[in-house]
């Protein structure tokens, strides 16, 4: 198989906090089932052992940003992953700070959102109907 | 009969001589079956079932004429008739899913060699909608009953006979079908539809189609494919000649946005909004990824263009999933609505639908298509067993296919909510094969079924990860399929036998030692018969089993929620729902009363009629404990266990629960009937969204985890945590008891 398919996504935190999803081993009962059926170890499967290797990584998508936008998702996520588990451990103080902060975060990311809707509209045109301007 | 066996034979001569003097007659556009037949038979009667043709026959078949894939039969069917195998590329609208069947009617003898039998000609199309919808047209179009000489068979629903010349199936039927039929001798000529749609069935037909043709000469496959991969599946079928049949299609324009966007579905609707203000007449298509989604973007599509005023013309805007039921399905056929007033600005129609109308469905009268860029991917992790459809990028051929539905009908425009740049560097070229995105436990099953044991070199066009065959294995050893040395059991081969997942079919098998096989029967069917139905709705429980309501008739719908709800778990709920619409006996009042789709019910009850035939096959006894008896429930509740032991989830201290074993973090559904929080629960199914939830979770006992599946659930093979612990004091309970029962005695 070539390498279209190697685009590397990344597994979601949600999947890898609980468990790190590490690969299966000759402990498995898996594993020694195909072996048994004449998997040699770091091969692939197929007529001529083409295969890939490793299993098509998963992504979850937790909101409605763009494509390309993810990046700018990314650092959001972090931080608010981040808090959220430091509110498990210690819980009610430290959340309503967070939540009069988060109200102000709010605020002005409502405001960059009309700022940008307004710019965006404007792009609209520029962007689709080159023409026109 | 006999004559009719005649005025076949002399066609397809006729047919061949007109293939080597075609040249000499541009005018016959291919050379349709009535010029050919002229003088030779009686024009006006169908050869398939010996009526006279109906007026509407010759109607249909002008317009049949038309499409672009009759200027190419001749050479198509000169091709067919010099190879084995035949690529076959045209776009979605090029006629070639109904007509290339019909071509291949005509052009091929369907007698066996010693005349002792009649053979068919098979098409697959991925989805079930599909084969339905299309057998329909074609017995229109060749004027017979649906059934008869053109039918379809798709799982649980077999509408075709022994009269049957055509039959349309999904690619999973025809996979079914090879389990009893390995060299598949009813087909003389079999056709992969859509077969850049990749799905599992049809890849692992590809491989074992490789194997058949080898073996039978006399067979042929033709593999239809929309896109441009048809150079793979060239190289994966030995350079098999390819064919092209151009599609209608009209130059679309294709816009980028400069900046990505910070949120696509506020986006695709302002950007609808803006077509509509300004861009010339002409309906709009919005791919968006899910349900609610797209019924959420419906209102407010509605409501922005509504605050518009009277400077703009009206909208009417339709949802398309594959979900929704078939009658509301159908609106997105209607026209445009018209101007409010004479002379005012024309009305639009804006179809906002899932991946669904990328490919497989052609919606006449779209001039612009607008694309964000993301589609709802079914996926699949072998090192955390979860199979779930998430939200992911598509691929540059999804996108390509995406913007060619704005030039069906005239030059179009397809809006992309993404950047040029990321369209180049955020999407892969193609999107991932089912296959590699698939819990195959079921695709293995079936598999060592059809005889093929050499597994790892099976010849595959994409070979799945060795780790997700790996997990097939795993699982099909754990529920007894396959032995330790990996050959299919007795078991096996009759769980091999139910169109279900391997769990549910060793529910079933294992069933009646509960004395409880009616009701799992039953909830079985539930189960199955609820997913192709319509889906959630919202908070309420039994998903897919109700109507759509409107928020006023939530409340009256969670009365009927208290009704039915078991509080120990979603599957007895099933349960009462089913019993319930029995004793109603199947009344469409009942239903409608109770907000219980009618519809999803009787196709439970269609399953639930076709897995009894298969137990009866099988002599699995059918049997019930005494609805009065304590044990009723709890027998149930085991049954189920022996089937889906591998689903368990308990609840941890903290009061989250773990699924056991592969310790993922998981919530129950909201939807769920339970009035407490079990230590132990099995699910149905795991749901990966902003959180991991469990649905249809029903509540069980620890001491029957280590009765029933102490193989699973062996603790020198288990990952420390807090239910292995329980599980440790419950082993010990369990031989204390032994001990003390011994000592007794």
């Amino acid at each position: 198989m070539g390498d279209e398919f190697n685009n590397q996504i990344h597994t979601p935190p949600s999947l890898s906090s609980s468990t790190p999803a590490s690969a299966l081993d000759s402990s498995n009962i898996g594993f020694q089932l195909l072996k048994k059926h004449g998997w040699k170890e770091g091969t692939g499967l197929g007529s001529s052992e083409q295969g890939r290797l490793e299993p098509v990584e998963t992504y979850v998508k937790k909101n409605k940003r763009g494509l390309g936008a993810e990046k700018v998702k990314k650092k959001i996520l972090q931080s608010s992953t981040m808090t959220s588990s430091g509110a498990n451990g210690k819980p009610e103080k430290k959340s309503k700070k967070e939540k009069a902060l988060s109200k102000r975060m709010r605020k002005m990311l409502d405001e960059e959102k009309r700022q940008q809707e307004k710019e965006l509209q404007r792009a609209f045109f520029r962007e689709f109907w080159p023409d026109n301007v | 009969m006999g004559t009719e066996r005649k005025r076949k034979v002399s066609l397809f001569d006729v047919v061949d001589d007109s293939a080597t003097i075609a040249g000499k007659l541009p005018k016959s556009n291919g050379g349709n079956l009535l010029t050919m037949n002229n003088g030779i038979t009686n024009l006006s009667i169908n050869r398939w079932n010996g009526r006279p043709y109906s007026p509407r026959f010759f109607e249909i078949l002008e317009k049949r004429k038309s499409l672009p894939v009759w200027q190419q039969k001749e050479e198509f069917l000169q091709v067919l008739n010099n190879n084995q195998t035949i690529i076959l590329v045209g776009e979605t609208g090029s006629g070639k899913t109904t007509q290339i069947p019909q071509f291949v009617l005509e052009a091929v003898e369907l007698e066996s060699p010693d005349k002792r039998r009649k053979m068919l000609i098979g098409c697959t199309q991925p989805r079930r909608v599909a084969a339905m919808s299309v057998s329909r047209r074609v017995a229109e179009e060749m004027d017979v009953t649906l059934g008869e000489e053109v039918g379809y068979s798709i799982r649980f629903e077999d509408c075709s006979n022994a009269r049957t010349v055509l039959k349309y199936l999904t690619d999973g039927m025809l996979l079914r079908e090879a389990m009893t039929d390995p060299l598949l001798e009813r087909y003389k000529v079999i056709i992969l539809d859509e077969a850049h749609e990749r799905t599992l069935a049809t890849d692992v037909l590809f491989g074992l189609l490789k194997e058949v043709l080898r073996n039978r000469p006399d067979l042929k496959l033709v593999v239809m494919s929309a896109t441009l991969e048809a150079e793979k599946f060239q190289d994966y079928f030995s350079g098999a000649p390819l064919m092209k049949v151009p599609g209608r299609l009209h130059p679309v324009e294709i816009f980028y946005t400069q900046d990505p966007e910070r949120d696509y579905l506020e986006a695709a609707i302002r950007t609808v909004v803006q077509i509509h203000m300004c861009e010339p007449p002409g309906d709009i298509l919005v791919f968006l990824t899910g349900e609610e989604e797209i019924e959420d973007a419906c209102r407010k599509i509605n409501k922005e263009v509504a605050n518009l005023g009277d400077q703009v013309g009206p909208v009417k805007a339709v949802p398309l999933y594959s979900t929704l039921p078939p009658t509301m399905q159908q609106k997105i056929f209607e026209t445009a609505p018209p101007p409010v007033k004479e002379g005012g600005p024309p009305g639009r129609k804006i179809v906002v639908s899932t991946n669904i109308a990328e490919t497989s469905l052609t919606i006449d009268g779209i001039v612009y298509v607008i694309d964000p860029g993301f589609a709802k991917q079914k996926v699949y992790n072998p090192r955390v067993r979860v199979e779930s459809l998430l939200v992911s990028p598509i691929s540059k051929a999804s996108a390509h296919q995406r913007a060619g539905r704005a030039g069906r009908t005239q030059p179009g425009k397809c809006f992309r909510l993404y950047t040029e740049k990321s369209f180049h560097n955020d999407l892969q070229p193609q999107t991932y094969p089912e296959i590699l995105r698939s819990n195959l436990a079921n695709t293995v099953l079936t598999l060592k079924k059809l005889g093929i044991d050499d597994l790892v070199h099976f010849d595959f066009m994409d070979p799945p990860a060795p780790e997700t065959l790996m997990r097939a294995l795993e699982v099909l050893n754990y529920l007894g399929a396959l032995d330790d040395e990996g050959n299919l059991t007795r078991l096996g081969e009759i769980m091999s036998e139910f169109p279900l997942d391997p769990q549910m079919g060793k529910m079933l098998v294992a069933s009646p030692e509960f004395n409880c096989s009616n009701e799992i029967l039953s909830i079985s069917a539930m189960l199955s018969g609820r997913h192709q139905q319509l889906s959630s709705l919202g908070s309420m429980p039994l998903v897919g089993m109700y109507h759509r309501v409107s928020k006023e008739a939530q409340k009256a719908a969670d009365e009927a929620k208290a009704r039915f709800g078991h509080i120990d778990g979603d599957h007895l709920t099933l349960l009462n729902v089913y019993h319930a619409y029995k004793q109603n006996q199947e009344d469409p009042n009942w239903c409608y009363e109770n907000f219980v789709n009618q519809r999803a019910l009787k196709s439970a009850d269609n399953v639930r009629q076709q897995l009894v035939r298969i137990m009866a096959r099988f002599n699995l006894k059918l049997c019930s404990t005494d609805f009065n008896s304590r044990d009723y429930y709890i027998n149930i509740r085991k049954a189920m266990l022996a089937g889906y032991f591998m689903q368990v989830a308990h609840l941890e201290k903290t009061g989250h629960y773990l699924t056991v074993k592969d310790n993922q973090v998981v919530h129950l559904h909201p939807s769920n009937c339970l009035d407490h929080k079990p230590e132990w629960v099995i699910y149905n199914e795991y749901v990966l969204t902003s959180r991991n939830f469990i649905r249809t979770v029903s509540d069980i006992r620890g001491e029957w985890i280590v009765d029933i599946a102490p193989h699973y659930y062996d603790l020198e093979n288990f990952p420390n945590c807090e239910a292995k612990r329980v599980l440790e004091r419950l082993y010990k309970k369990r031989e204390k008891d032994r001990e003390e029962g011994k000592n007794r005695k």
